[in-house]
């Protein structure tokens, strides 16, 4: 034991060293929002460092009354969380609620409605404009439906003339729809012409966009329990399209009695019971991923967002022909993957997402000397530093970085 | 104001004290060592931070000449890494190259051998008496032969005689030995019976022991490149064993330059001294060890036995008993490695995934002094967890509980 606890001491006085390495530089973190967070009865300090040490920074569920909104805000604030409020007096008081609530510092916005039909549109967007005639500093939130639901669902044919009329209705910041891709075995066929129909109004809008990744399950279809893979996949195909907040489908499982449309959710990061899934786990470390490399696209512009690989590119989508000027080779061996390229600033950044969520991939990249690659915690090194050949895991992203072009 | 002040003043220790999670007490660094084999021209202190980046905290290179040997140290010392010393003149003249060096900051130890046969050991012996007629203090690292090598090899009768020669007459303060079990779809038979071999005897020798993860390729068997669940299964099956240091093979890869050497691939860093995913892995792996190490370092192993519907490993113990703070561990049939490690007031459950390529289903009911351990040492109630959970291929899950009063 003497011996053991000598080799020990030799490591414990190692000398340090100053570490100078390059990082990403810090804008701010992209905001992180759960859905049915923390149901009413469990409102207490510590579920809430809980969900805060999972990594999400806004909180969004349904309560029966105000007053309970007002312990969840207050609870809320001393675990460092905002939250998108929601309780029937803000629907028949908007203004009495709205006042109530206006100077709570845990505030950040007001939940009117989830995939409202095009019939509901008019009248949300009077209801957001009576609550911003009196709270112009917090956002309203509306989440839409995906483009895979059908007509009675949106109450129109035609989803492009859905989401164009919620824009125009509705006095939103952003706009936040919802779809969850990831299958058993396969990605949904219409996800990525989904992400580019809402990041394309978004952008003619002038709005920046959030989207989901699903963080349980709702049918025997998706993947269950949500996979690290699955997850990336989602959160870097929204961000490399250019997404400023993610949102995760949910937080705590809500079973049929109390759930909407009496969905029998399980494996979210809390069950039903109650108690941490190995998606927690999951999910705070996904959660630290997006906020490291929120300086790659945190106000972000999206320049371009293209699909490659020997097999059919997604619907709705484009094919890469073309490549920034620093980058001089990238191949995937005719893997499926998605290829953004976003400016932020004085930098560019390349993002190249593994599209296939069970395998990886391998990606080559040649630049020229001012290329450089940035780590998933947030360091940046010369790319030169690494192979020109790597292996890409399942859903994951690999980034590069270089000088904007000054125009 | 001064009521206001004292508020803030409240309010701030308030969230704090609701914020300071419970933490594994540290209880020093596990030592990472490398068999680095960075070439002589790339000797440079980014080359040395970059080491230090990839979580290896000691490491080998052959150094030509004691100049050369000095200059490495030097530069160890300002990237924060130790090194285990290995060039001519210590071997030439141990006496005064462990005089010269024995002091300097960033000396590890000395690479006296790796793999010898048995007829070497006198001759190694003669030599490290030699080292320690100056240097007590230091590690004296000689890296034994795994159970399958050849009887020429070894050069005994047995490989339990071999390793017994070695305890008895090397002067060494750590046992190493290197096996690389994880090949492309298997794992090689005996690796766990080594494990067995090797805690045993370096626990009756007094000794603690090191052991390997292979962080390269060397042939086409092996999985290639390295996956974190095959370095992960690899270093928590050993430190479930009670391993006290880590080694990789190797750091940065060797290119035959005559026929009978290694076609060495696969590394963190490749041949033409680029980084490879391998070495966002090995960082990643080596920050997971330091997180747990106050679960492993210093800990005496109470038992480890195998569970799963196939056949456990040779000279391994099957599963039969838990401790009593756990009242179920259900692996639904599937391989699986159960540690039970006492580390003074606190007793670890460590249960390690033995499927490289799978995730499996663990199920752990506990009484209430059980908790969970976290990848990052945070240390929380295990009934904030669901009971049963899916563990990822290679991966580990660890408990805790008060250690019994004897």
């Amino acid at each position: 034991m003497k011996k053991y606890l000598y080799i020990n001491l030799l490591f414990c006085l190692l000398p340090g060293y100053a570490n100078s390495q390059e990082r990403l530089p810090s804008k701010g973190e992209i905001p992180i929002l759960a859905w049915y967070s923390i149901p009413s009865t469990e409102t207490t300090v510590e579920r809430y460092l809980e969900m805060k040490e999972a990594g999400i920074t806004y909180q969004f569920n349904g309560y029966s009354n105000a007053d309970e909104v007002q312990k969840a805000l207050d609870v809320a604030q001393k675990a460092g969380i905002k939250m998108v409020i929601s309780c029937p007096e803000l629907r028949t008081d908007p203004e009495k609620t709205v006042k109530r609530f206006i100077n709570h510092p845990a505030l950040v916005g007001y939940h009117l409605q989830d995939e409202p039909s095009f019939s509901q549109l008019k009248g949300l967007g009077e209801w957001g404009r009576q609550i911003l005639s009196i709270d112009k500093k917090h956002f309203c939130y509306v989440n839409l439906f995906p483009n895979h639901a059908d007509s009675t669902q949106l109450g129109v044919k035609d989803y492009m003339q859905y989401v164009k009329e919620y824009i125009k209705q509705i006095p939103v910041k952003f706009i936040s729809f919802d779809y969850y891709p990831i299958m058993k075995d396969h990605i949904s066929k219409t996800w990525y012409q989904n992400l580019e129909q809402v990041s394309g109004e978004a952008s003619k809008a002038g709005l920046p966009f959030w989207a989901f990744t699903l963080t349980t399950n709702y049918d025997d279809n998706h993947v269950t329990p949500q996979t690290l893979a699955a997850m990336r996949l989602q959160v870097y195909s929204d961000l490399a399209y250019g997404a400023q907040g993610i949102q995760y489908f949910t937080y705590w499982s809500a079973t049929s009695p109390n759930a909407p449309s009496g969905e029998d959710q399980r494996g979210a990061p809390i069950s039903a019971a109650g108690k941490r899934s190995v998606v927690y786990d999951r999910v705070k470390l996904m959660s630290q991923e997006i906020k490291t490399l929120s300086g790659v696209f945190l106000g972000s512009k999206v320049v371009s967002v293209r699909h490659t690989g020997k097999g059919m590119i997604p619907g709705g989508t484009i094919r890469l022909t073309t490549l920034p000027k620093e980058i001089k080779v990238l191949d995937t061996n005719g893997a499926p993957a998605l290829v953004s390229v976003l400016e932020n600033g004085e930098n560019t950044f390349l993002v190249i997402v593994n599209k296939d969520f069970l395998n990886s991939i391998n990606v080559t990249v040649y630049g020229d000397e001012s290329l450089k690659k940035v780590l998933k915690d947030g360091t940046v090194v010369p790319a030169t530093a690494y192979e020109n050949s790597m292996e890409l895991d399942p859903g994951d992203a690999e980034i590069f970085m270089f000088p904007t072009v000054k125009k | 104001m001064t009521r206001i002040n004292s508020l803030i003043a409240f309010f701030v220790f308030l969230v704090t004290l609701l914020c300071a999670q419970e933490k594994l007490a540290n209880k020093g660094v596990m030592p990472i060592n490398a068999y680095a084999f960075i070439p002589m021209n790339q000797i440079n202190l980014t080359r040395f931070q970059e080491v230090k980046e990839s979580g290896i905290n000691l490491f080998i290179d052959n150094f030509p000449d004691i100049v050369a040997m000095k200059n490495g140290l030097d530069l160890a010392a300002k990237a924060g890494v130790k090194l285990l010393i290995s060039c001519p003149e210590l071997k030439n003249d141990p006496e005064r190259t462990a005089a010269l060096f024995m002091n300097h900051p960033a000396m590890g130890g000395y690479y006296i051998y790796d793999e010898p046969g048995m007829a070497l050991f006198p001759e190694l012996k003669k030599w490290c008496k030699r080292i320690q007629s100056v240097d007590k203090q230091h590690l004296l690292y000689v890296n034994i032969w795994p159970d399958f090598a050849s009887p020429s090899a070894l050069q005994a009768d047995s490989y339990k005689a071999y390793v017994t020669e070695f305890l008895k007459e090397l002067p060494v303060q750590v046992v190493s030995f290197d096996y690389y079990p994880v090949m492309s779809n298997r794992l090689s038979k005996s690796w766990y019976q080594n494990l067995e071999l090797i805690s045993a005897e370096s626990k009756k020798a007094g000794l603690p022991f090191w052991a390997f993860a292979l962080t390269s390729n060397y042939d086409a068997e092996h999985i290639m490149p390295q996956t974190l669940a095959a370095l992960r299964l690899q270093l928590f099956s050993n430190l479930a064993y009670g391993a006290q240091g880590i080694c990789y093979y190797e750091y940065w890869d060797r290119t035959p330059t005559s026929a009978a050497q290694e076609d060495d691939r696969g590394g963190p860093i490749n041949a033409a001294g680029k980084r490879t995913v391998v070495f966002d892995r090995v960082k990643q792996m080596s920050a997971e060890i330091q997180a747990l190490s106050p679960v492993f370092l210093g800990s005496k192993v109470i038992s480890v036995r195998h569970t799963g519907k196939g056949m456990i490993p040779a000279g391994t113990i099957r599963m039969t008993t838990l401790p009593k703070p756990i009242k179920v561990l259900d692996t639904n049939g599937a391989p699986a490695l159960v540690s039970v490690l006492e580390n003074g007031e606190n007793t670890f459950l460590v249960v390690v995934n033995k499927d490289f390529t799978n995730s499996i289903n663990l199920t752990v009911y506990g009484d209430e002094s059980v908790k969970k351990i976290l990848k990052d040492g945070t240390i929380v109630p295990a009934a904030a967890y669901e009971s049963s959970l899916e563990l990822d291929p290679g991966d580990v899950s660890v408990y805790m509980f008060p250690t019994e009063t004897r």
